[in-house]
């Protein structure tokens, strides 16, 4: 936009907008305008007011194409609005705070995405080098140490480019990740098990109305964490989550201790029948019992609540299973997804705990 | 452009639901997956959102507390045909009922920016024509449906949508899901079609390869 003239915008915009030369001349000098004032001094800038394009005309005329155009040549956000109309009895239709909210969120995200593309390359280039340092040999004991960019480099650059590579595995410490506890009604909505659930101000625009629905049913304020959450209900099941080795971890947490008082009851399902059969030959079962968990038939179960087992309405269930759209596990109940260790803690617990 | 007579048109009410992500719980929960029926699951279509009180299968929706505020509970929505709704309509677990229950409750259109795959498939193996539209033509239509008559009629033969007669959009389905719509075809009924070929294929190999057949 910078050194754009009026005639320059004028130019641009009759690429895509046929006939309202007057309109177009006369926001085009608006623009240039605009974009005068911000060169000046500060203490300059302040004298002078700076002017707002007001369009007014019929459906149809391009009011909004000229904006749409024009918000794109100024790199500024942009957003199309049903009018705020204002009547006997007031303003009606959205309020400006909203739209002001809406106009920023659109402003962030497409500053992210401009920045994003600024170290784009940048980031793709380091992976391929962290890449290429994991498949590259160690040099034997013998050989020098090869500098950075050795002949061998080269070849596995030229390997991993043209995708000769793609079989090859590496592996990544995810030590470091905590663990994952969702908070809303699909399983992307989620968050380490101690951060903050997103405010509704901080979303992209474009989920904001899916975040609001999911949160309002999950029935979590603004500024809660999972841990601050009271549970009700714990499922640990499902054929995904309740292999032998979930079972063991688990109850390593549970062995010695009690379910919470706060949850009215903690099941636990075998992943499957060998499942069952190899937990019960480990004792696993006595620790679950023993510790107030029931100890049931492999099955499907919570995990989609077909049969009775179910959450009664506004009840909140930490489960192991991997789907948590709303009223999966029984009309207007709340699921938590969460890894079967982390399960057991909130049995305990009766909320979410760190686990450390 | 006028609607020509002898196109094949699949016309009627559309009823909105503003929400992406719409999963197959949300369109039938699984409670009503116990019957063994392929039929009968028109009263349990969102069954959550349609409904105040708790559901049964079995229980008809005259003997249930229904939900004012949902859209298919207030007329003429209530007889909707077409169902418009945002991104990824039929996500999360794979069952037919999904589409069953929509089939039964007559809806025979669902337009939406993007479906889940295997509900897609699903949609065309029971008569139920999955409309993808890109976003803004979702976001249009979804002011259109607001401010006037919530009509829409679709033209199978020419792949357009139509308000009052006046053409909207058009848009693409792979011509071999679409025949199944329009000629009513399911996959046994695909494969019948090359039923010559298939005897053939069959008498050429029992002249080949007699031992194949013999029952020694």
């Amino acid at each position: 936009m910078t050194d754009l003239s009026p005639h320059d915008i004028v130019s641009q915009l009759d690429r895509h907008i046929i006939g309202q030369a007057d309109a177009k001349r006369a926001v085009a000098i608006a623009l240039r305008n605009r974009w005068r004032r911000m060169r000046l001094p500060e203490d300059l800038a302040k004298e002078v007011t700076p002017k707002n394009i007001l369009m007014i005309g019929p459906t149809g005329v391009g009011k909004t194409e000229i904006a749409r155009r024009l918000a794109r040549l100024a790199e500024a956000p942009f957003i199309k609005i049903e009018a705020t109309k204002f009547t006997e009895v007031g303003y009606v239709g959205r309020d400006v705070e909203s739209i002001i909210r809406d106009l920023v969120g659109v402003a962030i995200k497409d500053e992210r995405e401009r920045r994003m593309l600024d170290v784009r390359h940048q980031a793709e280039d380091r992976a391929e080098e962290r890449i290429l340092d994991i498949l590259l040999p160690p040099p034997r004991q013998d050989q020098p140490i090869q500098s950075d960019d050795s002949g061998a480099r080269q070849v596995f650059r030229k390997k991993l480019r043209e995708g000769e590579l793609d079989d090859k595995e590496i592996e990544i410490d995810v030590s470091l990740i905590k663990p994952q506890v969702t908070w809303g009604t699909s399983p992307e909505m989620v968050v380490d098990f101690d951060q903050e659930i997103p405010n509704l101000d901080c979303v992209d625009v474009e989920n904001k109305r899916n975040f609001e629905l999911a949160k309002k049913y999950m029935g979590i304020e603004e500024n809660q964490k999972v841990t601050d959450l009271k549970f009700d209900r714990v499922f640990i099941g499902s054929c995904t989550n309740s292999r032998i080795e979930d079972l063991r971890g688990a109850a390593k947490i549970v062995d010695g201790k009690k379910v919470s008082e706060d949850i009215i009851e903690a099941i636990v399902v075998p992943g499957s029948g060998l499942v069952k059969e190899q937990a019960e030959s480990e004792g696993l079962h006595v620790i679950f019992k023993e510790a107030g968990f029931v100890w049931r038939d492999p099955g499907c179960s919570m995990c989609l609540g077909m049969n009775p087992d179910q959450l009664k309405p506004y009840e909140r269930c930490a489960s192991t299973s991997n789907r948590n759209f709303e009223g999966r596990q029984g009309n207007l109940g709340r699921t938590h997804l969460m890894s079967p260790l982390m399960a057991a803690l909130t049995a305990v617990n009766g909320r979410v705990v760190d686990p450390s | 452009m006028k609607i020509e007579r002898n196109e094949l048109i699949i016309g009627g009410v559309v009823a909105s639901i503003d929400r992406d992500n719409i999963d197959t719980d949300q369109i039938i929960p699984t409670e009503y997956l116990k019957s063994i029926k392929k039929f009968g699951f028109e009263d349990y279509l969102f069954d959550g959102w349609r409904y105040l009180d708790e559901g049964r299968l079995g229980i008809s929706k005259n003997d249930r507390k229904q939900n004012p505020d949902f859209i298919l509970n207030q007329t003429p929505y209530d007889k909707a045909t077409i169902l418009l709704t945002r991104d990824n309509f039929g996500c999360g677990s794979s069952r037919e009922h999904a589409v069953w229950a929509l089939r039964d409750f007559g809806i025979k259109i669902v337009i939406a920016s993007s479906f889940g795959d295997i509900f897609y498939n699903n949609c065309f193996k029971n008569g139920v024509l999955p409309i993808k539209l890109d976003k803004n033509k979702i976001e249009d239509l979804f002011q259109k449906m607001s401010d006037n008559s919530a009509d829409l009629s679709v033209s199978l033969d020419s792949k357009k949508i139509f308000q009052n007669e006046n053409e909207l959009y058009s848009f693409d389905v792979e011509e071999n899901l679409l025949e199944r719509i329009i000629y009513g075809l399911d996959d046994v009924d695909m494969t019948l079609k090359h039923k010559d070929k298939i005897l053939a294929f069959e008498q050429t190999r029992m002249k080949n390869t007699p031992w194949i057949f013999s029952n020694d």
